[in-house]
């Protein structure tokens, strides 16, 4: 069981998918060209009876409409003066200003303003204060480097771009504005462009979570399944929980590819290497059980299960399983490890995503229990 | 102050054609959206949704007040481009060559790199169904008419609408399972 629903295409999604398909941008000379068109046909006379018709409407509803603003006018006027009347005092008008970006002259300072203004969602003024900030010291990257996440928030892609390429022309190593350039790549369908940025990432931050799992996914979305499974694989070594790594181990399913699995281990779920825990070498194994170690000091005091699945091989089962047994008791860091074992000559079967089930010759499930203390009661 | 649909077709009726351009850049984009989707190419897309204005401008004043401005041009739309789809023998346009429009930090902009990809296979499935079913369903969840809407805009009845809406459903369903069955098949042959 995956801390994710699995991945079904139930009709909410299908609806959903279907509200989220992109639209093309008409081409910028269309509606001049359209209008140009319009206004070399000849005049609407339409049917001449119902413009009368239609203007005394209009006036009709234009007279409602002055009538309304006169209303809320004079009841303004009134309720203002009532409220003065009443309290013998106009309210002050107080306001603490913050400074024109255009009068600041310390850049930090207008870069802070930036990232406040940022933070409070105020995309537009933010841009002002990083430009300024950029404009007083256009050499500190990361003033550009925001510049263009303000960009990137008012959906100005092609700014955004040329903010991280400013910054790289001068700092061609700042991580932040690679990886970004990246996303924005990607987000652009460029995906071939964002699998070679994510490699130049990769270059100076090997190992960078995002630019894997991303580099998987632009591979995926061209079509390179080949390259998107051994992606998610490579983001597999180097992440085994949260959301991503959750959903990396969807994608390796879909590519029927259930090496790894999620397991839950107290109350988190971690992503195991089960082949490398069963069969791996004895690095890969190690790399496993200290991820186990590590999982279950965390989840404090509970037995932990294994249960060993081989097709039609109950000796290799029982082999499988004590061998597994024995090198985590023998190099898990944490003595007071209670470890169970279970083994069957049978497959594993699991759930596969979208209704189908899967049928696995060789593998291992892994779950925690709650120990009970003297009167019954769990202890986590 | 955004003026209503009606408001600026009283406007244009009046002899303020300008104000039509108002009417252009709100609708222009889905129009040449479907037109595109039919013709496959930039040019002829911009002929068609140009035609499509043009008729709605000849037409404004049997526009009645009350329905939905969308709706009433989007049937013209329908009405071209089934009209040059007759006259044209040509491939229709995978839905996967489109060209991306930018949506919206991390998690967020992740969350939208993951649905791309659903979409994605989506769009690869909608290609797979017949043409007036695609658009169907596109016309009903992308730009989200009403079922009466729908058929109004396609010249069907409300129960046809419905059956069509359903089958696609489940046709675009049976595509995507078959999609992903067939993708593990080749990832196994490997």
């Amino acid at each position: 069981m995956t801390m994710m629903d699995s991945k079904k295409w139930h009709n909410d999604k299908i609806r959903q998918a279907i509200r989220d398909i992109p639209e093309t941008e008409a081409p910028e000379w269309l509606d001049e060209r359209i209008m140009r068109a319009i206004s070399a046909q000849p005049r609407n006379t339409g049917c001449s009876y119902r413009r009368p018709v239609r203007a005394v409407r209009s006036h009709v509803i234009s007279a409602v409409r002055v009538l309304v603003v006169v209303l809320l006018c004079g009841g303004s006027f009134w309720g203002g003066m009532h409220f003065v009347s009443a309290t013998g005092d106009l309210p002050e008008i107080t306001a603490g200003q913050l400074p024109r970006p255009g009068d600041l002259v310390d850049p930090q300072a207008s870069f802070l303003l930036g990232r406040g203004m940022l933070a409070a969602g105020n995309e537009e003024l933010a841009l002002s204060y990083f430009h300024q900030a950029v404009q007083l010291d256009p050499t500190v990257a990361e003033y550009s480097y925001w510049t263009g996440i303000a960009y990137w928030r008012l959906g100005n892609m092609a700014e955004e771009r040329q903010s991280y390429g400013r910054v790289l022309q001068q700092s061609p190593e700042y991580i932040p504005s690679l990886l970004n350039l990246g996303h924005n790549l990607l987000q652009q369908g460029e995906y071939a462009e964002a699998v070679a940025q994510y490699d130049t990432v990769l270059k100076h931050a090997p190992g960078n979570p995002r630019a894997l799992y991303n580099k998987a996914l632009a591979s995926l979305l061209l079509g390179q399944d080949a390259a998107a499974e051994q992606g998610f694989m490579t983001f597999l070594q180097t992440s085994r929980q949260g959301k991503w790594a959750e959903r990396a181990v969807q994608h390796l399913e879909r590519f029927d590819n259930f090496r790894f699995r999620s397991f839950r281990v107290g109350a988190a779920y971690i992503v195991f290497d089960v082949q490398a825990l069963l069969t791996g070498s004895k690095a890969e194994q190690m790399a496993e059980i200290a991820l186990l170690d590590e999982a279950v000091q965390r989840a404090g005091e509970c037995e932990v299960h294994f249960v060993v699945y081989a097709e039609n091989d109950l000796a290799r089962a029982k082999y499988l399983a004590n061998d597994l047994k024995e090198e985590v008791l023998a190099t898990a860091v944490n003595t007071g490890l209670d470890l169970k074992t279970s083994w069957f000559d049978a497959p594993l079967e699991i759930d596969a995503g979208q209704g189908r089930k899967k049928s696995l010759a060789e593998s291992l499930l892994i779950f925690t229990r709650a120990k009970k203390d003297n009167n019954g009661r769990s202890s986590i | 102050m955004h003026e209503s649909d009606e408001d600026i077709v009283e406007k244009v009726l009046a002899g303020r054609t300008e104000f039509f351009a108002v009417l252009v850049q709100r609708y222009e984009r889905p129009v040449y959206n479907l037109m595109f989707r039919y013709a496959g190419d930039v040019e002829e897309a911009a002929d068609l949704t140009q035609d499509v204005f043009l008729a709605a401008f000849r037409r404004l004043d049997t526009f009645r007040f009350g329905n939905s401005l969308f709706s009433w041009l989007y049937a013209i739309a329908v009405n071209r481009a089934r009209d040059w789809l007759r006259k044209n023998n040509r491939n229709r346009r995978s839905l996967h060559e489109y060209a991306h429009e930018s949506w919206q930090e991390d998690d967020d902009r992740q969350n939208v790199f993951e649905a791309r990809e659903d979409c994605s296979r989506v769009r690869r499935a909608l290609d797979r169904l017949p043409l007036e079913t695609r658009e169907i369903l596109i016309l009903r969840y992308r730009h989200e008419r009403t079922v009466a809407e729908v058929a109004g805009i396609f010249d069907i009845s409300l129960s046809a609408a419905k059956m069509r809406l359903k089958r696609g459903l489940t046709a675009l369903h049976k595509l995507l399972e078959q999609d992903d069955d067939d993708g593990q098949q080749k990832m196994a042959q490997r």
